[in-house]
């Protein structure tokens, strides 16, 4: 998928949080944004994926070459963008597996229910996820691991295009991560169009999914671009460092 | 668990151990629990009010779980010593609905949870009146309640409790929310492709449901063929 933020400036209520923002991502490309609390990342996210409490001042954000600013959280997902968010929420009383099927359905991608079931269960082994938990309400009573192993569950079934994984580490064990990371290594491997931007404090993330680009954001906006040296570079000397150290080169 | 069908507007129990009822027509309902073992009671009613008279002699145990759809339903106990009850009530409704739960506790050592989840889908009444009262000798007691209305359009619905407490041996407490939805419920479902009327459908399957421990799959088919947003669990 490909995805381009033109000179996007967002705010909620009275604070300005991304300010003159650009981004390129290409089909197939990984790319990495980093930076300390507060810089507007997790935000980022959200603006993506269509939250109407930020409000776009200007600017763009194009899909596949069309202008996707005004539309809507589902719209966005049935053109094939997913969050796997930090810190998912939890829904007593609908089970994983009638949320999967209701976005499957919702979403035009329909699959009978032997096929579904097959493919869940499947995909539920391949994590380590116990098949239990696709029967139990959604998140109710999960680890921090069994979270995040529960977005990456519905990365496989729903089959994204353009994947945002937001701080995916957190809350995720070594062995985890490790599981979780193949998965994904896999399914990029398997589609090899789908896109990723990894949004995150650490580098760990980036030891398990090669990012090819790295920024680092400061202030609302990409302040330095560069390779994977450039996440060594941060992990090295710090963020407040790094920006230091660094000169402005943006991605574009 | 054995079922029955309450068409009858009067009707009297002794009840012993995991029953469902099914209320089809306005009825009162009395209850009497002495056996200390975990009773359960399933009742489902759409349409109709109904009058639940529950004795809770010693040492007696009892769980219920209620759906009510489009109804209204009271509920008059009298908690003797050591014994232990939790009423998980809920009700959505697009008619006024006003229901009432009365405990009393008369004896020592008793526990009560009550949860209410209610869903106002229109502009009709929900409401919740909770009156938890305890005797001078009733010492050592324990009152739970915690209520939840979720409005879904400009509805009157109100939490009314009242703890009448009459000795310093206690702990109650209690608390309230009417509004809507969190909106990052809504937004979570929505970005996995859900359209805004099934995802509001579905967190109000889980509002409903919420606390229920007993055998859900009779209630999550009911709400789901009223919210349509089917019975199914894929389970």
């Amino acid at each position: 998928m490909n995805i381009e933020i033109k000179k996007l400036f967002v705010k909620t209520e009275d604070k300005e949080i991304l300010k003159d923002f650009n981004l390129k991502i290409n089909p197939g490309e990984v790319h990495a944004i980093m930076g300390p609390n507060g810089v507007g990342k997790s935000t980022l996210s959200k603006v993506l994926m269509g939250y109407p409490d930020y409000y776009i001042e200007k600017g763009e954000i194009i899909v596949d070459n069309k202008k996707i600013n005004d539309l809507a959280i589902d719209e966005r997902s049935h053109l094939g963008m997913f969050l796997v968010y930090q810190n998912p929420i939890n829904i007593e009383g609908v089970t994983t597996s009638e949320l999967i099927k209701a976005s499957l359905d919702n979403g035009g991608r329909h699959k009978g229910l032997y096929e579904y079931i097959l493919e869940l269960e499947k995909n539920t082994e391949e994590l380590d996820f116990d098949k239990d938990m696709l029967h139990r309400s959604f998140n109710v009573g999960f680890s921090g691991g069994e979270r995040k192993k529960n977005e990456i569950l519905q990365v496989l079934m729903l089959k994204p295009k353009f994947i945002i994984l937001d701080e995916l580490d957190s809350g995720l064990d070594v062995d985890s991560l490790k599981i979780v990371a193949e998965k994904l290594n896999q399914y990029l491997e398997e589609n090899p169009s789908t896109s990723v931007l990894i949004i995150t404090h650490y580098t760990r993330i980036l030891d398990y999914i090669k990012p090819e680009f790295v920024h680092m954001m400061k202030n609302g906006t990409i302040s330095q671009s560069g390779d994977f040296k450039l996440a060594k570079l941060i992990e090295k000397n710090g963020y407040k460092e790094t920006f230091e150290l660094e000169g402005n080169e943006t991605h574009e | 668990m054995n079922k029955i069908i309450i068409d009858t507007k009067e009707f009297n129990l002794d009840l012993n151990e995991y029953l469902f009822l099914d209320v089809v027509c306005e009825s009162i309902i009395n209850i009497n629990v002495s056996n200390n073992k975990l009773n359960k009671l399933l009742i489902f009613n759409k349409n109709n009010n109904v009058k639940i008279n529950i004795e809770m002699h010693d040492n007696s145990r009892l769980e219920i779980n209620n759906l009510g759809i489009n109804s209204s339903i009271s509920y008059d106990i009298n908690m003797y010593n050591d014994s232990n009850l939790i009423i998980i009530d809920s009700i959505l409704t697009s008619v006024d609905s006003i229901n009432n739960i009365n405990i009393k506790n008369i004896g020592k050592n008793n526990n009560s949870t009550i949860y209410t989840n209610g869903i106002n889908l229109e502009n009709n009444k929900l409401y919740f009146n909770l009156n938890g009262i305890v005797t001078k000798d009733s010492i050592n007691s324990v009152l739970t309640e915690n209520s939840t209305i979720i409005n879904m359009d400009d509805g009157d619905s109100k939490i009314i409790p009242n703890l009448i407490i009459d000795t310093k041996e206690v702990s109650a407490n209690h608390s309230a929310f009417i509004g809507t939805f969190s909106d990052e419920e809504l937004y979570y479902l929505m970005s996995r492709g859900i359209n805004k009327e099934m995802a509001e459908n579905l967190l109000l399957k889980s509002i409903l449901l919420k606390g229920m421990n007993l055998d859900k799959d009779i209630f999550i088919k009911e709400i789901g063929e009223y919210l349509k947003i089917g019975g199914d669990t894929y389970e």
